[in-house]
């Protein structure tokens, strides 16, 4: 069955609900674009996007993974999401407080965007940008057209 | 894919911008605390501990502390997840958030 995509779901998992806080507040700009869902683990993550398939939903644009998290690991949902036909060719960064060169290696064999999470501002506009790069590409540039026009 | 080392008096000599970019790029990740009104983080970058200073997490680093003794891990030490024993453990145990 083709399933069509929506251009604007974005799911995250994180258990630091601080992180989970200022993604939602850093994305509040493209509030009209992006439709952020948010998980404490990765493996809520999971059952939600059953749920979506068997409701018969559009797919996420992306899937961004904390790599530390209790439970299994973000490589670990990672890698049942490209085990599953249903979801292998879905778009999807490790976002990660990580800068481990086996893990950015592990990311890249699982056709993932590997993302370090920013320290501060400065870091916050350019880890939004590199995520942009492995968004689904309508949303993509949605995001970017509503960027240039510096909204 | 190595990562060129530094001492810890060579990285008090740069500036702050330039610290943050390091601990970005090359420090591991311990753990995080809230203490006082204030978020830290703390980092382990080559052969030092590097704490993170925010009034605004993520947002603005406040000030930067390094140290190479291992004290400085002590408040730390009730978050840090030891995988394989975590993955012991929480069997039957529902996840902390």
């Amino acid at each position: 069955m083709t399933r069509a995509r929506t251009k604007n779901v974005v799911l995250y998992a994180d258990d630091d609900a601080d992180d989970r806080e200022l993604m939602a507040e850093w994305l509040q700009p493209c509030r009209h674009l992006i439709e952020l869902r948010l998980f404490n683990s990765g493996d809520a993550l999971l059952e939600h996007l059953s749920e979506l398939y068997y409701q018969d939903a559009e797919e996420p644009s992306l899937i961004v993974l904390d790599q530390n998290m209790p439970g299994r690991t973000g490589l670990q949902i990672l890698e049942s999401l490209r085990r599953d036909t249903r979801w292998a060719g879905l778009p999807a960064v490790l976002y990660t407080t990580s800068t481990m060169p086996h893990e950015v290696i592990a990311a890249e064999r699982l056709n993932a965007g590997f993302i370090t999470k920013p320290l501060n501002l400065t870091q916050r506009d350019i880890v939004l940008r590199q995520m942009l790069r492995f968004c689904e590409p309508a949303l993509r540039e949605r995001i970017q057209g509503f960027w240039s026009k510096g909204s | 894919m190595t990562k060129k080392s530094i001492q810890i008096d060579d990285f008090d000599r740069l500036s702050l911008e330039e610290q943050i970019a390091l601990l970005h790029s090359s420090a591991t990740y311990i753990g995080k605390r809230k203490h006082e009104g204030y978020y830290y983080v703390l980092l382990q970058l080559f052969g030092f501990y590097a704490e993170i200073r925010y009034e605004f997490y993520r947002v603005e680093v406040n000030a930067i502390r390094t140290s190479i003794d291992s004290s400085i891990i002590d408040p730390y030490l009730s978050q840090i997840r030891v995988r394989g024993l975590d993955d012991d453990t929480k069997r039957g145990t529902s996840n902390e958030d």
